[in-house]
């Protein structure tokens, strides 16, 4: 069993892990949908529209130093790490779930069903935007952006006609380079193409997280960074950035680079079962 | 801009065109990233390709950057302006946020079946917006140079081009020693 790493204020514990949400069973994909509709609908700071609008809109843009820049990887890192924190303190065992775009090159069945067996609206499928930052965002010099603050819940238009995934072959090229900022600047723009792909809100910088398929997204982002460094485990990190804070996660790059230690990895499948009493 | 070809081809030094080179990239300076999201397909010796040409050898295809947009401003005037530098040296803040990118592409399948014959290429950079209707190009495309970039076996720099400058002027082109090619050209003067 893996254990995140001890430290001096937790021994070591097992660690947590995130599921393929191609593999995930329907129980699994109903407990995920029921922690993130208590998200949705709460409107304080432990909501999603709290955690959605960090990256983007409203002001202040905290994922300003985390785009085309060596802090890409680890600020989404810390990222995904809070959010996931925040979905479990809604009381459901759940962690969040990675897309595989390389192998499914479509929005996943959990996340396009537009409702839920008993017909309620499947929040995987969409989430509300916060006002505030569709009203900001009506400001933008850009008519696209202005139309999409007239949607008060996130849209996708998947597959647009010059729009892409990436290809299992060029991630496995990008997983060859040795040096970490020539890998987290290659898989930065692999990651900028899924988003253009899934389009909608997801294809600006602004309104990207609100759409529930950016956390799967970067999962995939984050393990594939995982892969790399298993791969690789003699590549530094650029010291100049250990020290730095991941605003607003109160965490320094240099204490996500081990995802254990942070109580989590990446499964491919996860079964359970528990002896009986 | 919608498209950018290359007015003063790259040149090549003689151990590019011979092939002694293990590794090449092509650098893009200060792209601008504040507006759309887009991919910039990079062709070379392929003035003409366009879109819907095949993203393979056939069509001179090299490689492609993704820009992840910024969706224009929604702040007050000068809200997006990128502060000229230099920087107060007590002014710690992280840098603007739409600050230029730096971009690589790793070209080097490409140049080594690229025609390196005539000691020159040509560069070709297709911005690709997703769009409802069809593939779109769009004014998207901004930087201020391009630099090709080869490095030998033991991973120095072999040597390293700056081709003409994206905007409105051209400029020359020149060969420098290299020793500084990823820590950014020299300003641009024309």
């Amino acid at each position: 069993m893996a254990t995140g790493a001890p430290t001096a204020q937790r021994q070591a514990v097992p660690v947590r892990h995130r599921p393929n949400i191609e593999e995930m069973t329907p129980r699994q994909v109903e407990d995920l949908r029921d922690a993130l509709e208590v998200m949705q609908n709460t409107t304080d700071d432990r909501g999603y529209g709290r955690h959605a609008g960090i990256h983007g809109l409203p002001s202040p843009m905290e994922c300003a130093v985390a785009h085309g820049q060596p802090s890409f990887l680890p600020w989404h890192r810390a990222y995904l790490v809070r959010f996931e924190q925040a979905l479990r303190d809604t009381g459901h065992d759940v962690m969040l779930p990675w897309w595989d775009w390389t192998r499914t090159p479509a929005i996943p069945t959990a996340y396009a069903e537009a409702t839920r067996r008993d017909g309620r609206p499947n929040p995987l499928n969409s989430a509300p935007v916060l006002p505030t930052a569709m009203a900001e965002g009506s400001n933008s010099t850009r008519e696209d952006v202005r139309r999409l603050t007239a949607q008060p819940r996130t849209v996708r238009q998947p597959g647009r006609s010059g729009s892409r995934l990436p290809t299992a072959t060029e991630i496995a090229r990008t997983l060859e380079y040795t040096d970490y900022e020539q890998f987290n600047e290659n898989l930065d723009d692999f990651h900028g193409m899924v988003h253009g792909w899934v389009g909608g809100h997801m294809g600006f910088i602004p309104f990207a997280a609100f759409d529930p398929i950016f956390w799967a997204h970067h999962c995939m982002v984050d393990r594939v960074w995982r892969i790399w460094q298993g791969k690789h485990p003699q590549a530094s990190f650029p010291e100049r950035l250990r020290g730095k804070t991941m605003t607003p996660f109160n965490l320094k790059a240099g204490e996500v680079l081990e995802p254990t230690t942070l109580g989590y990895d990446y499964a491919i499948s996860i079964g359970q079962v528990r002896p009986s009493e | 801009m919608d498209r950018y070809v290359s007015d003063t081809p790259l040149p090549l030094p003689a151990s590019v065109v011979a092939g002694e080179f293990d590794a090449a990239e092509l650098i893009f300076y200060d792209v601008d990233h504040s507006g759309a999201s887009f991919e910039a397909l990079v062709f070379l010796n392929s003035p003409n390709a366009d879109i819907g040409a095949p993203l393979d050898d056939s069509a001179g295809f090299a490689g492609s950057f993704y820009i992840f947009g910024h969706g224009g401003c929604v702040g007050e005037e000068g809200h997006c302006d990128v502060p000229a530098k230099p920087k107060d040296p007590f002014d710690d803040r992280p840098l603007h946020a739409l600050t230029p990118q730096t971009k690589v592409v790793d070209i080097t399948d490409a140049l080594q079946h690229a025609d390196r014959s005539g000691g020159q290429l040509h560069l070709t950079v297709l911005p690709v917006v997703a769009s409802v209707e069809e593939v779109q190009r769009a004014d998207v495309l901004s930087f201020s140079a391009v630099r090709l970039v080869t490095y030998s076996e033991a991973g120095s720099p072999a040597g390293s081009g700056e081709a003409a400058e994206a905007k409105e002027s051209p400029l020359d082109s020149y060969w420098d020693s290299s020793e500084e090619a990823r820590e950014g050209p020299e300003p641009v003067t024309g």
